[in-house]
């Protein structure tokens, strides 16, 4: 088990990952403590605001909350270097998309690592919050069908919850379905994703 | 351009990732996905939807969000003190009439009831005012004013300025949560528990939602009305928000 380097306490990364896997609020609270500052002065010095470094760190532990539901974690170097990498990466996505000529400050003491395919990671994140941007503007009927539906409910009982008859639960299914693949679609930054 | 989406491609998909499809639908789908770019990024919509607990994201970034207002509270805070000025001699009456209210507080005798109004006033304190506003080109003039009072300290002033912006844009949740706690901090608790009832109505959950529960409670507080603020805070106290552990000594404060 690997400690976490220059820290009093004593979490490894595995305890870390779990942390956030559980949403354990302490775990959380240590991560944002030890480790925003230094994320909050890499954004300043590259170009970014204050809120930019809210945006970008809280996407990183939201792209490994999301990993963490795959499996187990498992880094080779220490937490806070896969974070910054995730962090960097993110921000340079940002900077590559407002079209921002700047230089960025390299720091040698972190060099993005490509090892547990970061990038990956990153795109499933941002793809998946797009997809949740848009859930959220279907109307609330069309939100209830499809969340029954994903969670594996049959036609019967989404038209049960609803007060639809069988065939016309399956109907508006399609038709929310296809709302929301096409508001997905014709979203700009989706589109950008796809085409990383 | 790209291609309508057919019912009989949804149901495609919906057999196949169900496993439910037999061997001509499986047949069919792995040709589409090799040749059908635009069908393969629906398959992967739909997966990913199918196996992501939306509720389950939602409520970790809430978390962070929660997390982030209270560190950044602290670091504004710690700013604030360095600034001279009206804004630091605003908040140094406040910190000081605070700090008297604590003490009458903590030196009453012990298992003595305390009225909900010594309560609300040992436990209101103004948040640090966090509107984003970095998406816009210019930012409203009214708004801005209210900013700049609601900063300043100088409530009675910024209550008109938000009145005025929300009536524009009132969509902006951030303003909707600073507008009521202008009107708590001006002693308007009707119309401060108004307004962070209809923002807590809202569905989606924002990064005020908690903090607006807990002003919430505080606003019944200060109207005298224990028992809604003891709903609030009974269910503050459940969560396991930052602000739950004040709720329980709220609670206990009010049980005596």
């Amino acid at each position: 088990m690997q400690l976490i380097e220059n820290t009093e306490d004593n979490y490894t990364n595995d305890q870390i990952f779990s942390g956030i896997k559980n949403k354990d609020r302490k775990v959380l609270e240590f991560i944002y403590k030890k480790y925003y500052p230094m994320i909050l002065d890499y954004i300043l010095k590259n170009s970014g605001e204050p809120e930019d470094a809210k945006d970008i760190f809280n996407d990183a532990l939201t792209t490994l909350y999301e990993k963490s539901k795959n499996g187990p974690i498992e880094i080779k170097s220490s937490f806070k270097t896969y974070l910054y990498a995730i962090c960097k990466n993110l921000w340079l996505m940002i900077l590559r998309r407002r079209k921002t000529a700047t230089k960025v400050n390299e720091d040698s003491n972190f060099l993005t690592q490509s090892e547990d395919n970061i990038e990956n990671d990153i795109m499933n994140h941002l793809k998946y919050k797009v997809f949740r941007k848009h859930f959220k503007t279907l109307g609330e009927d069309c939100q209830v069908v499809l969340e029954m539906f994903f969670k594996g409910h049959s036609l019967r009982e989404i038209g049960e919850e609803l007060g639809f008859t069988e065939s016309y639960a399956k109907k508006k299914k399609f038709t929310c379905q296809k709302n929301l693949i096409q508001f997905i679609e014709s979203d700009e930054l989706y589109d950008e994703l796809r085409s990383e | 351009m790209k291609s309508p989406i057919e019912d009989q491609d949804l149901e495609l998909i919906e057999n196949v990732l169900g496993n439910k499809a037999s061997k001509e639908e499986l047949a069919i789908f792995d040709q589409r996905m090799k040749e059908d770019i635009t069908f393969a990024n629906r398959v992967e919509i739909i997966k990913t939807l199918q196996t992501h607990d939306q509720h389950d994201s939602d409520e970790f970034e809430s978390t962070l969000n929660e997390i982030h207002a209270e560190i950044n509270k602290d670091l504004t805070t710690l700013n604030t003190s360095k600034k001279s000025g009206i804004k630091g001699y605003y908040l140094s009456i406040a910190a000081a009439i605070a700090l008297l209210i604590v003490a009458i507080f903590l030196l009453k005798p012990f298992n003595q009831h305390i009225s909900t109004e010594e309560l609300y006033a040992a436990n209101f304190s103004i948040p640090a005012e966090n509107i984003i506003t970095r998406d816009q080109i210019e930012i409203d003039s009214d708004l801005m004013n209210a900013i700049n009072a609601y900063n300043s300290g100088d409530f009675k002033n910024a209550i008109p300025y938000f009145d005025k912006y929300l009536q524009k844009d009132s969509s902006n949740i951030g303003a909707q949560f600073y507008h009521a706690i202008s009107l708590l901090a001006d002693n308007h608790s009707v119309a401060g528990i108004a307004k962070l009832n209809n923002l807590l109505e809202r569905k989606e959950d924002s990064i005020y939602h908690i903090s607006a529960k807990w002003y919430l409670g505080l606003g019944y507080l200060q109207s005298g009305d224990e028992q809604n603020a003891k709903i609030i805070f009974e269910s503050i106290a459940d969560s396991s928000s930052s602000y739950s552990l004040k709720a329980t000594k709220i609670l206990n404060s009010l049980r005596k």
